[in-house]
């Protein structure tokens, strides 16, 4: 069932605080984004997008991440300050 | 005298390798673990009357993925646990770093927790408290350290040897896994209770301060902006190439003196002071000692260019580099991190092509391996520097930049190539790396690093230069009694290729020849035209001087260098007049009968298609080695056959359209 709320990373607004939903990746990419801190339920932003890879910040960490691996995030928007 | 057995554990990026130097000085070397490609490193220290065994674990996010590095780390802690474990964790980076911090817990090693970087975490506003810290993992010492400025190491020691504190295993209750879950699934869950656990430690340990968050995140979104980004690393690009031969210009002239004048001298007068007949005079003046001379003439470029890397390297630039170049690099189906192996090569293809273990993707580390020899390494700069002063001296520096550039390019196009037809163009990995946060360059790791590889670099270099001048000597000298050097063996050799190079303009011995003497290190074309055009004979003898008087010299030029290098050093933070006019004159002077003898044999059409064959063809054989070490001779071949048709097609294109413009 798809919510209607959940949006792709790479349509996240720079600098706003998004929530992570799933990840919808083969598993030895996703096992390795989970133990960076992408946990279900981690609430983090994304700091750069050039068109290429985005940059996020999460849990005070920086990350590119490729383009086609960040449309595989969903992520929730998020009201607030960190 | 006790014993124990301790290993360094952490993320990458995080110190550990400063922190492993610091301990044990000199003490140490380095392996590989069997079977595998990955570099352990073994060290000695003493603390009191403890004798400390340490072993460096490669850095790691964790223990649990499918990596080399991780299997390590996790057979190595599990299956032979040493006495502790200190872990050495980013305190700017707190929680992702307690990751492996609570699994190595889970292991039951006493453990020291080390929290690096207080300086940048400070800088960012990040306060730890290290009491409550310490108690929410079960009461570990955790001691803090900035290792930029060498705080902490004594309290470290001291903990060592101190008797380790009861403490509570920490216990996350995971539940047991049970027939109906997956491996993966589980593993997920665990990972996810682990952060859980983190974040619950942080909201009690870690207090950040607002506003110094914010100025980091300038920069880094200024570093990375989509139209600031690429032409801010051609900025620091440009003043580290600026750097790598200016400020070494001073040395190289000076080691060019040593070895042209006083140790020649020295070793002629030696042996024919002994009465050796003048062959051997020759080959070991001539021969040995002027080839290794212009080897390490070379030496304080590569020490230059190491050092600026490092500095880029332990700074975190080259991070934000490779995010910028990322969007380049995927139209040739590599991504941003193939960046800095191919950075490495403009110093000296060999760490380069070692370089490429960083990443993952087997295909991505050949492809981009495959392209490292187009990266216009450091050996080839003296033939570029000679040529364009011979042929265009009023633009000398802008044919130096032309080639480097044309590298590139190439590099670009071939990598296109080589994508769709060999890899079919898939998408050889996904870019998943950390910008580790801003932090000072140790000093120490910095300097540690660029000796390293530039003595490395010296001893390959340096013994398979010192035999192929010698064979060279031979070459040119045999048969015996010749009075041409075109009837000797390399002028045999040269003659047989010249044929080939026709179309590109240099159909003749020399230049042939000098190609094959450069297959075994770029630093050698030079020598082989000196030799060839047996410059030493048209030079005027020096002057008689006394070994004192030479050591007053050497004393006094050396003084001298070091002014020039400072005088360098500052011009190139001040763009306004520049000593280089000086420079280029002095070296026009040195080597003025070599470029007479050069005009001889080419026009600057031809010079010009020469340099580029000389920038495409064949890197040197420690390069070749070093490719067929990690690749083996399927895709060495390969690079082979490129080194060679890339060129020829290049430099015969360059000279024909060149003579069809009218510039023959």
């Amino acid at each position: 069932m798809i919510n209607k709320k959940h949006i792709p990373l790479t349509s996240a607004p720079k600098g706003k605080l998004v929530k992570l939903i799933s990840i919808d990746g083969g598993h030895s990419i996703t096992r390795r984004l989970v133990e960076l801190g992408l946990t279900s339920g981690t609430i983090f932003k994304v700091v750069q997008d050039s068109g290429g890879p985005l940059i996020i910040n999460v849990r005070n960490s920086k990350i590119a991440l490729g383009r086609g691996m960040a449309m595989k995030l969903l992520v929730d928007l998020v009201d607030g300050e960190e | 005298m006790k014993k124990i057995y301790i290993a360094l554990a952490g993320n990458p990026n995080v110190g550990k390798s400063t922190l492993f130097n610091q301990l044990t000085g000199g003490d140490q070397h380095v392996g590989n673990w069997p079977g595998k490609t990955v570099a352990v490193k073994h060290g000695h220290f003493k603390v009191e009357d403890t004798q400390i065994e340490i072993i460096d674990l490669p850095g790691t996010y964790s223990f649990s993925s499918y990596s080399p590095e991780e299997e390590i780390t996790h057979d190595f802690l599990v299956n032979t646990p040493p006495d502790m474990v200190i872990n050495v964790v980013d305190s700017s980076n707190f929680e992702r770093n307690l990751y492996l911090t609570v699994q190595i817990l889970e292991t039951g090693i006493p453990t020291i927790l080390l929290l690096n970087m207080q300086d940048v975490a400070y800088a960012h506003g990040m306060h730890i408290d290290t009491e409550k810290l310490s108690a929410q993992l079960g009461g570990i010492p955790v001691l803090v350290s900035s290792a930029s400025n060498g705080r902490g190491w004594d309290k470290l020691k001291k903990q060592i040897v101190a008797p380790y504190p009861d403490i509570k295993q920490i216990d996350l209750h995971y539940r047991k896994i049970t027939e109906k879950d997956t491996e993966y699934e589980y593993g997920l869950e665990t990972a996810s209770s682990r952060y859980e656990f983190i974040s619950e430690i942080s909201k009690n340990s870690l207090r950040q301060e607002k506003q110094k968050v914010a100025i980091s995140e300038k920069v880094d979104s200024i570093l990375t902006n989509r139209y600031l980004g690429i032409p801010i690393f051609l900025v620091i690009m440009y003043f580290v190439f600026n750097l790598v031969q200016n400020v070494s210009a001073p040395f190289l002239n000076w080691l060019d003196y040593l070895f042209t004048g006083p140790f020649s001298n020295w070793a002629t007068s030696l042996l024919t002071s002994a009465n050796s007949p003048a062959w051997v005079t020759s080959l070991v003046v001539d021969g040995v000692i002027n080839s290794i001379g212009g080897v390490l003439v070379f030496l304080p470029s590569l020490y230059v260019m190491f050092l600026l890397l490092a500095v880029l390297e332990h700074s975190g630039y080259l991070a934000r580099a490779a995010y910028v170049m990322d969007k380049l690099m995927s139209k040739i189906g590599l991504h941003g991190k193939s960046f800095i192996p191919m950075i490495l090569g403009f110093g000296c293809n060999v760490p380069a092509i070692y370089a490429t273990r960083t990443l993952k993707n087997p295909k991505a580390r050949v492809l981009t391996a495959l392209l490292i020899p187009f990266m216009s390494c450091s050996a080839k700069l003296p033939v570029y520097i000679i040529f364009s002063l011979a042929f265009f001296p009023e633009n000398s520096n802008m044919i130096i930049l032309i080639m480097y550039f044309t590298g590139i390019m190439v590099a670009g196009l071939v990598g296109t190539a080589l994508s769709k037809l060999i890899f079919k163009g898939e998408s050889l990995s996904i870019l998943v790396m950390e910008l580790p946060n801003f932090r000072r360059p140790s000093l120490q790791a910095v300097l540690k690093y660029a000796g390293k590889h530039s003595g490395e670099f010296i001893k390959k270099a340096g013994t398979i230069i010192a035999v192929a001048s010698i064979g060279l000597w031979l070459l040119l000298n045999l048969p015996l009694g010749i009075e041409n050097p075109r009837d000797s063996y390399f002028g045999a050799v040269g003659v047989a290729i010249s044929p080939i190079m026709e179309p590109a303009g240099f159909g003749n011995w020399e230049a042939s020849g000098a190609l094959v003497t450069g297959l075994i290190a770029k630093e050698a074309v030079i020598s082989t035209f000196n030799q060839v055009y047996r410059i030493d004979e048209i030079q005027d003898t020096p002057d008689e001087t006394t070994f004192i008087e030479d050591l007053q010299n050497i004393a006094v030029s050396f003084g001298t260098t070091i002014v020039d290098t400072g005088k360098e050093l500052l011009n190139t933070f001040t763009p306004g007049i520049t000593l280089f006019a000086e420079e280029s004159d002095s070296e026009t002077e040195e080597n003025i009968f070599l470029i007479k003898a050069l005009n001889q044999s080419f026009t600057p059409l031809s010079a010009f298609s020469y340099l580029i064959f000389i920038l495409l063809y064949i890197p040197c054989v420690p390069t070749i080695a070093a490719f067929r070490h990690e690749f083996g001779w399927k895709w060495t071949s390969l690079a082979i056959f490129n080194s060679l048709a890339v060129p020829w097609v290049m430099s015969v294109g360059v000279f024909q359209i060149g003579m069809l413009l009218g510039f023959g």
